[in-house]
């Protein structure tokens, strides 16, 4: 039996009420909060078409979670910006000089885009370490290695800090 | 400052230009109204094309055109119609038609002694297609209603029929494609299996399901095509792929 496709009313209950969440998500990813929000709309408005794509595996915020990374990372692909960070997100913060939170923003941006966007789902978004692993397509492993990988990453720094 | 703070300051901070921006779902809507309707215009545009095709063939093929029923299109060339003649001699597998071409491979038909069907497609790794799928029975029957019918073949290679769709979207088990559908209903394209395939949280099994979409959205039909299951073996849990 064929299971009736989502109402357009539930994709804008989601996107009213987890706008925030998802274009936070894209502008950390893209660095350019006017592309992230090009490709929010146009997620959404393809997981409006395709609702009837939508099997009832998993919620359907992890299934529009996963067209809204898609997108993103095509869109990533084709900007070719993988290995670059702009200028004024690698420059020191300027709070002081806490040279720390540069450091942490540099690995940050160094991780490949699915570990990045693996913590951007978690911090962003809250979204646990199944549905992360449902929409970046990986396994909940690999969620909680790219999490501890970004913390690691900031202890040994501000251990170097110390020691200094 | 925790080593936790630092990082939700550098999150805060990486995210802060998106603060300015606000929801606006009435661009949604238009967006996806605006495709709907590019649709739309490339379905009229291909009705116009395949009607001035269907005037050229049935002044050249006439009687011979409409006594091929379902399976319309050229003769297949002699290496693909052996394929699949070889396919289940059994059967008796008549002369095979070339459906349609998508992505470098190319879909053909035949009917059997019995009134059944035979499909094969070729493939960058079988270019005479001698891999292929003969219908059941109860597909077979589908067919002849002009029902969406969705089968795999060799060389990762899937096909069907969905009289009137525009595209048909390919999901389950990792996969994850759209494919365009021709005028005569036909389609093929590739189909292939991520490795290892992706199951459900939970679940040792999925269903590879063909969906076949009208311009408009409106949803035609479904068929599954492939199965697959986490099955144990001999050297521990192996993945078995089953053609339905």
């Amino acid at each position: 039996m064929l299971m009736p496709p989502p109402a357009p009313a539930d994709f804008e209950v989601l996107y009213r009420t987890r706008f925030g969440a998802f274009l936070s998500s894209v502008t950390a990813l893209l660095c350019d909060a006017e592309e992230a929000r090009d490709v929010v709309q146009d997620a959404f408005a393809s997981a409006l078409r395709r609702r009837a794509d939508y099997t009832g595996s998993g919620s359907l915020e992890a299934w529009v979670w996963r067209i809204v990374v898609n997108r993103a990372l095509d869109r990533r692909r084709a900007q070719k910006r993988a290995a670059e960070i702009p200028e004024s997100l690698a420059a020191p913060s300027a709070n002081g000089g806490y040279e720390a939170t540069a450091a942490v923003r540099a690995q940050l941006l160094a991780l490949p885009s699915r570990q990045r966007l693996a913590v951007f789902l978690r911090y962003y978004a809250d979204l646990d370490y199944e549905t992360i692993a449902r929409v970046l397509e990986i396994s909940p492993g690999t969620v909680g290695a790219a999490l501890n990988q970004a913390r690691s990453a900031l202890r040994v720094r501000l251990k170097e800090e110390a020691h200094d | 400052m925790t080593s936790d703070h630092i990082l939700q300051a550098v999150l805060d901070e990486l995210a802060e230009p998106a603060r300015s921006q606000q929801p606006d779902w009435a661009d949604v809507l238009q967006r996806a109204h605006a495709t709907a309707r590019a649709g739309i215009l490339r379905r009229r545009r291909r009705i116009l094309f395949a009607a001035a095709l269907a005037v050229i063939a049935t002044a050249a093929v006439g009687v011979a055109l409409a006594a091929s029923g379902i399976l319309q299109g050229p003769a297949a060339p002699p290496e693909n119609d052996a394929a699949l003649r070889q396919l289940m001699p059994p059967l008796g597998i008549g002369p095979a038609t070339e459906l349609t071409v998508h992505g470098g491979r190319t879909l053909f038909g035949a009917r059997t002694q019995l009134g059944g069907y035979c499909f094969s497609a070729t493939s960058p790794s079988d270019p005479k297609g001698e891999g292929g799928h003969c219908l059941s029975d109860a597909d077979a029957a589908r067919l002849d209603d002009r029902r969406v019918v969705a089968f795999a073949l060799s060389g990762s290679s899937a096909g069907g029929y969905a009289p009137g769709a525009e595209s048909v979207h390919l999901t389950g088990a990792g996969i994850d494609v759209e494919l365009p559908v021709s005028a005569t209903g036909w389609w093929v394209g590739e189909a292939r299996l991520p490795t290892p395939p992706l199951l459900p949280t939970g679940v040792d099994r999925a269903t590879v399901v063909a969906t076949a979409q009208a311009p408009d959205g409106t949803i035609l039909g479904r068929d599954p095509l492939l199965l697959v299951q986490l099955v144990a073996g001999a050297g521990g849990a192996v993945y078995q792929i089953a053609f339905i």
